[in-house]
Order: structure tokens, then sequence, then C-alpha cells
């Protein structure tokens, strides 16, 4: 007898197999009794599997009703949060505006120590670039640096690609 | 419901019709419900997954490229969110199987244990999750080898084995009960 075709036996159920795959299928159920037993069995089972999630219960109308409020608790947040973004940004533009009488001279005093210190900044920016500029051989000495640097790196992987994994 | 007037319903529903969304949730709960059910064999837990895969589905609409292909698009977001409810009820049991051993003074005789029912959901629950999506899809939802693979993102021929696979071992499994 040719050999069993249990395992294609699944698809042939489902109607998943090719032609050539079917018809071989079916001509060995026709001369073999063990197949055929054996998709008697799996058709069981597959109706069993239909039958049993068929007649569960599904869950009352209340199920829809908690979906929904689930939805809208979400989207209130999400319009509470907005609304609270908002009032929020009014609150700060009228306190600003409310304030801006008292807050002026203070506002202006601020606005100068700022740009005091932001020339302090500069000033010191631009001594140590000057600095660097007046010192002899600067850019030989940074290639020199750049150079053992680089050497450095270069012996490290060296050494690194020569290890070997441990061995447990 | 006509396939035509559930297009429509859909695209209702990614317009931001909230009442459309409320009647696909009636329209799909049936399947929602028993593919979680089927999964996690717990009705408490099926019923909260499915809420959840309803609430997701609501915020990632605007994600969905084809109204026809919502039943599809609801299976796979049911499958990911079982997969991780399984996740955790699985640790949850390890933790309680510990605490159990430690308790449990006298471990269940072989009578006990072979007087325990085999039925389907007890079958089912022996699969592993990835064969049991496959079966679920096909024996209870009714998808094509095709539309599985695609839903659970796998080759054709995964789709093949695992159902395979799945009704031998449920075979199995029934007649040993």
């Amino acid at each position: 007898m040719e050999e069993h075709v249990q395992d294609l036996l699944s698809a042939f159920m489902d109607d998943e197999l090719n032609n050539e795959e079917r018809k071989m299928v079916e001509s060995h159920l026709s001369v073999c009794p063990l197949c055929r037993q054996e998709l008697e069995e799996l058709q069981a089972v597959q109706a069993k599997i239909k039958q049993f999630y068929d007649s569960v219960e599904l869950p009352g109308f209340q199920f829809e009703k908690a979906v929904m409020s689930k939805i809208y608790a979400e989207e209130n947040l999400v319009m509470n949060y907005r609304v609270f973004i908002w009032f929020f940004a009014v609150c700060i533009l009228v306190a600003g505006f409310a304030m801006y009488p008292v807050l002026r001279k203070p506002f202006y005093v601020g606005m100068d120590i700022a740009s005091g210190l932001a020339n302090i900044v500069s000033s010191g920016f631009h001594i140590a670039l000057s600095i660097l500029s007046a010192l002899p051989n600067l850019s030989a000495a940074i290639m020199i640096a750049t150079s053992v640097i680089l050497a450095v790196c270069l012996w490290l992987v060296i050494s690194l690609l020569k290890m070997k994994p441990v061995k447990e | 419901m006509v396939e035509q007037d559930l297009t429509r319903l859909i695209q209702q529903a990614k317009s931001g019709d909230i009442d459309a969304f409320a009647a696909l949730v009636t329209r799909f709960k049936g399947e929602v419900f028993r593919h979680a059910y089927a999964m996690v064999n717990d009705r408490m837990e099926a019923e909260d997954i499915a809420q959840e895969a309803f609430v997701k589905a609501y915020y990632s609409l605007d994600k969905l490229e084809h109204a026809y292909a919502f039943a599809s698009w609801m299976a796979r977001i049911v499958s990911n969110l079982c997969y991780d409810r399984l996740k955790k009820l699985k640790k949850k049991a390890a933790l309680q199987t510990e605490m159990d051993e430690e308790t449990l003074s006298r471990p269940a005789s072989n009578i006990e244990r072979a007087n325990l029912r085999f039925d389907i959901r007890d079958a089912m629950e022996k699969l592993s999750p990835e064969h049991r999506t496959a079966l679920v899809l096909r024996d209870i939802e009714g998808y094509s080898y095709d539309e599985i693979a695609k839903i659970m993102r796998i080759p054709l021929g995964t789709v093949k084995s695992r159902i395979n696979t799945a009704r031998k071992a449920l075979k199995n499994e029934l007649s040993r009960g």
C-alpha cells in the first residue's frame, strides 16, 4: 500500500490542499481504512470544538455598556487634560498682563543682568581663544597628542582581537 | 448584517461616529469573546480581554487601512491581548504552584487524578498559545489558512503544520479522557 496521508488530512478537511494533493488523499482514503478512521476522528474533534464554543453563552448587553463607558471615561480624561492645559495657558497670560505694571521694573533689571552675564561669557571665550592662538607650536602639539591617542587605540583594538573567548 | 451595511458602519466608526462603533461592538462581541474564551479558558478574563480589545480598536481605528479587514484586524488585536494575558497568568500560576507546594501536605492520589474530566477546555489548555490561536482562528472563527497566516504573521506552511499538530494533540487528549 502507498504511504499514509495522516499529515495531509487536516488540510484536506479544510479544503486547503492543491488539486494534486487532494486527488492523492482521496485515492489513498478509498483504499486505507486506517486513514479513513483518522479522518473521521479529526472531523469529530473539529465538530466538538465548533459545537462547544458556539454554545458558549455570550456576555449580555452590559458588555457593550462596559466598553462604551471605558471609551467615554478615556475621552473625558483626554478632554479634561486639554481643558486644563488651555486654562493654565490663559491663566499665565492673564497673570502676565495683570502683573506687568508691578513687574516691569524687576523685568528690565533682570534683562540687564542677563545681558551682562552673556557679555562676560563671550569675553571669556574670546580671551581663551586669544591665549591659545598666541601659544607657539600649538598645532604641532595637537597633532602629536592625537597621534599618541590613535596609536594607543590601535594597540588596544589589536590586543582585543588577539584575545580568545573564555571557555567554560 | 449585510456586508455593505457593515462596511458603511466601519467607515462611520473610522470617521469618529461613536454610535457606529457601539453597533460594531454588538456585531462582533460574539467572535471576540469566543476567541478570548477559547484562548484563556476563563469567562471573566475573556470578557475583560474582549472589552480591552474593543477599547484598543476604537483608539487605533485610524490605523485600519481597509474597512473590509475589520474582522481579521480585530482577531489580531485579540490574539495579541490573549498572548499578553496568558504570559501574566502563567507567571501568576507559577507563583501559586510554589505556594501550594509549600502548603499542601498530601498530593492528589492517582485515583483522583484519573477522575479528572478531560473535556474540550482542558484539552485546549494543553496546547501552546500559538497552536491554540491557529486552531481557534480556523475552527471557531472560520478563517482560511491564508487569512490566518496574515493575522498571525507567519508563513502558510506554519499555519498548516500548527493546525495539524493542534488537532492531533486534541484528538489524543480527548480519546484519553
